[in-house]
């Protein structure tokens, strides 16, 4: 196999005229998506100077420009680092503090002196078209770093290698079949692995990609699927709640359309599966367990397991799962231990950290717990316990203290993750706070002075006053004493 | 007038940005804060706000900043 960047050259040289990307304003074939990519990569070149090794931040916008930029900086062997737009600006500065860019696309311009350039900046809008040999990149260097939430509230970069990401994409589509001829529609965030990773599943695979901003413009979701003739798409468990709410049973007018879906990121009740199931009775429902460390280790498919939708499925084709204990010896089936996995999509390991950190040999510890029984099926017996699982979206509990703690009426907290209310989001995020001014806590006070420091999901939305901090003897915080 | 700089205004407060990126055509979830969580807040908000309830067949009509002015004026009278 071929680097994913590869593999989209050699379809689209082939398939120039086939609909590559298309946004409901307008459509890009694979043989312009081609022809942006090298003119991208020849501003990187000679305007920027980049170059194999060099890291460049992505702001991760679900635009056009973006797919060309990234896979531009995977043509010149330069790492990127796509991260949501709406970075809060501490989490922003202390990534660039740790990868030390060569450019920075997308973002305003900050104080530091990086260099900065626009996503638009990369696409001339002459009909110039390139003809040149294009070299592609070995599948041992490193093509992405992806920032996730770590427990202690800093994020850590998980280096990916184009051979994980092409084992993975492999991977993805060999479990779910989605075929070149099938349209496939993007409403995930792009910055985060699961969108970024349908993107490379839908154009390795030759098909269209229809880029839709977010699942809560339901009216355009189901106006692409129409329009477009949409075969597919990946959602989180919040997702479909929130289409199942604005929209009722909408979905199920398209059960002869929709040939797969992808759901991952995050737990989802059973009877949503069996609703889902009941909506779309010949859709194949593909939901994943997986981390960015290690893509898509598990794969189950609803309609045909429909008698195990209380575990995660088993492992993912190439994938290797064992269950180990705290020594690292592989467990027999039926005993409860650390979920590891191996397998070439898993991650080369994190950005300046010991790879024995977190592996045992090349098995990734997850830090989920689980047991697998003899059919190979994997029931999760608990997550990393404290972070919090906002939508798919994970929140250090520590980060979001953080910020508290630095508002001036507020002496300490602890934050936890509890259901979601409204039925929508999984789990939303609770503070607990100690105050000598308790009137003074509340989430219109409160809000305000959390502002932009965190991005929206991590804020709190309820408030709580407890007269002290619940802690162990030695001093550990006990957070889960609080659910 | 009022209502529509009213709904705007709550459409900026909940995305954390500045009113004048809120435009009559603004679609929900163009920009990128405008995900889902911010959305529930939005209709929320406005709900809160104005006193009634959106009826699912009108938020599933909404598509940009504009159905939301309508939709809140047409239950609230301009």
């Amino acid at each position: 196999m071929t680097s994913i960047v590869e593999q989209i050259f050699t379809f689209g040289k082939e398939h120039k005229n086939k609909v590559a990307l298309a946004n409901g304003k307008s459509s890009k074939t694979y043989g312009e998506l081609l022809n942006d990519i090298l003119c991208a990569k020849k501003i990187l070149s000679e305007r920027f100077k980049i170059k194999k090794g060099d890291r460049v931040i992505l702001s991760a916008d679900k635009q056009m420009e973006f797919v060309s930029v990234y896979f531009a900086c995977h043509l010149l062997e330069a790492v990127t680092l796509p991260i949501a737009p709406d970075t809060n600006p501490k989490r922003y500065e202390l990534i660039k503090s740790k990868v030390e860019p060569k450019l920075v696309v997308g973002f305003k311009e900050s104080e530091d002196g990086a260099i900065t350039a626009g996503l638009k900046e990369f696409i001339l809008e002459s009909d110039f078209v390139f003809n040149e040999e294009t070299a592609f990149p070995s599948l041992d260097s490193f093509a992405d770093i992806i920032f996730t939430t770590g427990t202690t509230g800093e994020p850590k970069g998980v280096q990916l290698s184009h051979r994980n990401i092409m084992a993975a994409a492999r991977n993805i589509n060999t479990f779910i079949k989605n075929a070149t001829d099938e349209v496939e529609m993007l409403a995930l965030p792009i910055s985060h692995s699961f969108g970024l990773g349908r993107m490379r599943c839908a154009l390795s695979n030759g098909q269209t990609l229809v880029l839709l901003g977010s699942f809560a413009n339901v009216k355009r979701f189901f106006r692409f699927i129409k329009d477009y003739e949409v075969n597919g798409f990946g959602m989180v468990p919040a997702s479909w709640a929130l289409l199942k709410r604005l929209s009722g049973d909408e979905i199920s007018k398209y059960k002869d359309q929709l040939n797969y879906i992808e759901i991952g990121s995050a737990p989802m009740p059973l009877e949503e599966k069996e609703y889902l199931m009941q909506m779309l009775p010949k859709t194949r429902i593909c939901m994943h367990y997986g981390l960015t460390e290690a893509s898509r280790s598990a794969f189950m498919e609803f309609h045909e397991e429909e008698n195990r939708l209380n575990t995660v499925g088993k492992q993912s084709p190439n994938m290797n799962i064992t269950i180990r204990d705290e020594s690292g010896n592989e467990l027999p089936d039926g005993n409860e231990g650390e979920i590891c996995v191996s397998g070439d999509a898993v991650t080369v390991g994190y950005l300046n950290i010991p790879k024995d950190d977190s592996f045992w040999k090349n098995s990734f510890r997850t830090g989920d717990w689980g047991v697998k029984d003899p059919d190979g099926y994997i029931t999760l017996k608990s997550r990393k316990k404290e972070l919090i699982n906002v939508g798919g979206k994970k929140v250090s509990p520590i980060e979001v203290e953080e910020v508290l703690k630095g508002i001036d009426f507020i002496e300490d907290c602890v934050c936890i993750g509890i259901p979601d209310q409204d039925g929508i989001l999984g789990e939303v995020v609770k503070a607990f706070v100690v105050t000598k001014h308790p009137e003074m806590i509340s989430y219109e006070s409160v809000e305000p002075l959390i502002g932009n420091q965190l991005e929206g999901f991590k804020h709190p939305v309820i408030y709580s006053v407890i007269d002290e901090i619940p802690k162990t003897t030695s001093g550990k915080i006990q957070r889960l004493s609080l659910k | 007038m009022e209502i529509e700089r009213k709904v705007k205004d709550i459409i900026a407060s909940v995305l954390n940005v500045n009113i004048t990126e809120i435009e009559d055509d603004t679609a929900i979830g163009d920009l990128p804060e405008w995900d889902s969580l911010h959305h529930i807040q939005i209709i929320s908000a406005i709900e809160k706000a104005f006193d009634f309830r959106f009826t699912p067949d009108v938020m599933m009509d909404l598509e940009d900043v504009s159905d939301i002015v309508n939709a809140t004026e047409a239950r609230v009278g301009k």
